[in-house]
């Protein structure tokens, strides 16, 4: 059975409230009403509405306002706007901004019924093709780890035994080998899928921000806390909560998140009450663990509470094989991504990428194919394309002090980018001030 | 048995309210009766629209039959131009679940659309209205079924689609309803 579609009818007179809601309830549309754009917030925060039929003109908040809010409460809203003859420019100036369509007071019934029926084929096809895509993500909840190695092929058949269950995952491996990809792996292949999937960096937060964010606060519970916020555990209620880097974290925040993990509730900071959680706990990092137990920087009882399920990944050095269908793969994404018509890799660029070491693993390999496509003028991609060519290159500038080399480098940059500051500072992972200034400094050439 | 009024509303085609009392009690069940009550419907004149109000047409019928202690279904039938604030026209309008409606003849002629008058035709629209307001009143919501009497329509030609009769999924409520009134003395 289809669930109903659902109007909401916002308009300061009474009358048309009245009428409209008759008129579409005997029509078998669910149908609520609000006098002002406040009271539709209000219906809006207890349920969702499929369709909204709004008066341009209200006293407070008018009805292209509200478009607003309501575009900024809710995904693809179809708004309908209600307008008097003298207003239809504004009644166009709301199609501008992505209202569905208008009707002129007072309404045809044959235009409305016209309308309505065309914006509920519009919603059903919303929803129709959402559920078409979560029963595509269902199908493939693998499809981002590329490769066909046995090394590779392994992890897969780890993250598919582990998926179904609600066992704790510790992900290991280098930085860049793909940590978070296999925790979203796992959280797409658990039957938690369509709940939330929560990514703590704990290594990129101090120690009382982490707090905070892993078990929220209460208003006024520090200098700044000026609202209540959830924690991280409260929004993956339900779902998964990734913790990355889980080997930064202080010995305090340890003892907080043994005690999360024993007794699966947890409290805010400068709150009593304690909260029910239900979460799957992934954890990853690239840190020895072993290592910090032994030195009693990592607790021991923490560690084995995390280490139930180990996945370690292996470095693309491990899986070299599989770099010509990576470097295939980032091609098309960003080949697509950027409109350039590549149509491969030239076999002697293949031959630097598969020779390079990678030790910044598959990121380093995505953004040395993403640095590339930005070079590449013609429909493949040659050595001379790839940052790790260059560095090649400059290996034969050593002897020289670094500003020479720097200077060197940058003028090679912005020669290949025809002197454009943004892209040569894109490409040089700086920003374009400091680019600026270098430029001054070396008195490099730049085209005007 | 509880009967049906039938009321008209200003000046009517006596050949309207004659044929309604005719086929009603056969299509419904229902013993149907003409009150003679004046509904001062110029009460209800929209003045910048040159149209009447249909809702408040039905509040007139209800003091009128609260007056008369008049207990069963009403049926408003008039030449009016129907039509509430926000709508540009109506062909009836109806309590859902209530006892009161209204139904007009007026954009039911072809005369109104510059055609050649046909009586026939506008007997048969005027009666398919009137069971579809009564079925409003029996709870009946539109049907997407286009042949059934409860099919939304806007235009005369979606009226005339229609058959003057409920469907198999309609139906049933509108008997339950009937039943209803047939039951109480």
């Amino acid at each position: 059975m289809t669930t109903p579609i659902r109007i909401l009818v916002v308009d300061d007179e009474f009358s048309v409230r009245d009428s409209l809601q008759a008129w579409f309830r005997d029509s078998g549309y669910e149908t609520e009403v609000a006098a002002s754009g406040k009271e539709a917030l209000a219906k809006m925060g207890r349920q969702r509405f499929d369709i909204f039929l709004l008066d341009i003109k209200m006293a407070g908040m008018d009805g292209l306002e509200l478009q607003e809010t309501i575009k900024e409460h809710q995904e693809n809203p179809i708004i309908i706007f209600m307008t008097a003859y003298a207003s239809v420019d504004t009644a166009v100036r709301a199609l501008k901004q992505g209202a569905f369509d208008y009707v002129t007071k007072p309404i045809d019934p044959e235009e409305l019924e016209r309308l309505v029926r065309n914006a509920a084929e519009r919603r059903l096809l919303q929803k129709e093709n959402l559920s078409l895509k979560v029963q595509l993500e269902e199908l493939t909840p693998f499809k981002d780890i590329i490769g066909e190695s046995q090394p590779i092929q392994d992890v897969v058949e780890l993250i598919k035994n582990v998926a179904p269950t609600d066992t704790t995952v510790l992900i290991r491996g280098e930085s860049g080998t793909g940590k978070e990809l296999v925790a979203r792996a796992i959280h797409a292949a658990s039957p938690r899928r369509f709940m939330p999937f929560v990514t703590v960096n704990c290594g990129a937060l101090p120690e009382g921000l982490l707090e905070s964010e892993l078990f929220g606060h209460e208003q006024g519970a520090f200098t700044g806390a000026q609202f209540r916020h959830k924690g991280k555990f409260e929004l993956a209620d339900g779902g998964t909560l990734f913790l990355d880097e889980i080997g930064d974290v202080s010995l305090k925040t340890q003892t907080d998140l043994l005690r999360v993990l024993q007794e699966r509730e947890i409290t805010r900071l400068g709150g009593t009450k304690p909260i029910k959680v239900d979460f799957r706990l992934i954890a990853a990092t690239n840190c020895d663990l072993e290592a910090r137990v032994a030195e009693k920087s990592f607790r021991e009882d923490v560690y084995y509470r995390l280490n139930v399920f180990p996945i370690v990944l292996p470095s693309l050095r491990g899986r070299a094989g599989d770099i010509p269908m990576l470097a295939g793969y980032f091609l098309q994404k960003y080949a697509r991504k950027m409109n350039r018509p590549i149509r491969g890799i030239s076999a002697s660029a293949m031959a630097l990428l598969s020779q390079h070491s990678w030790p910044g693993n598959v990121r380093e390999l995505e953004n040395s194919i993403e640095r590339a496509v930005i070079f590449c003028k013609g429909d493949e991609l040659l050595p001379e394309h790839l940052p790790i060519h260059r560095s090649a290159a400059s290996e034969a500038s050593s002897g020289l002090p670094l500003s020479e080399v720097e200077k060197i480098h940058i003028q090679r940059v912005l020669a290949e980018t025809g002197g454009n500051i943004s892209k040569s500072a894109r490409v040089l992972g700086i920003d374009r001030a400091t680019l600026y200034n270098k430029i001054k400094r070396y008195g490099l050439f730049v085209r005007e | 048995m509880t009967p049906l009024r039938l009321i008209p509303i200003g000046s009517m085609n006596p050949g309207v309210m004659e044929y309604l009392a005719l086929v009603l009690p056969e299509s419904t069940g229902l013993t149907c009766v003409r009150a003679p009550w004046v509904i001062n419907y110029t009460e209800a004149y929209l003045n910048e629209r040159g149209q009447y109000h249909s809702t408040r047409l039905l509040d007139m019928i209800q003091v009128q039959a609260d007056g008369a202690r008049a207990s069963g279904p009403c049926l408003g039938v008039t030449e009016l131009d129907l039509a509430v604030p926000i709508l540009t026209f109506l062909f009836g309008e109806a309590r859902l679940q209530g006892r009161f409606a209204v139904v007009s003849a007026h954009r039911l002629h072809q005369a109104f659309y510059g055609l050649p008058g046909n009586s026939s035709l506008l007997l048969n629209r005027v009666e398919k209205e009137s069971l579809h307001e009564l079925g409003h009143l029996a709870g009946l919501r539109h049907c997407r079924l286009s042949s059934c009497v409860m099919a939304f329509s806007t235009s005369v030609e979606q009226v005339d689609l229609k058959e003057a009769a409920f469907c198999d999924r309609c139906l049933p409520v509108f008997e339950a309803w009937v039943q209803g009134w047939q039951n109480r003395p």
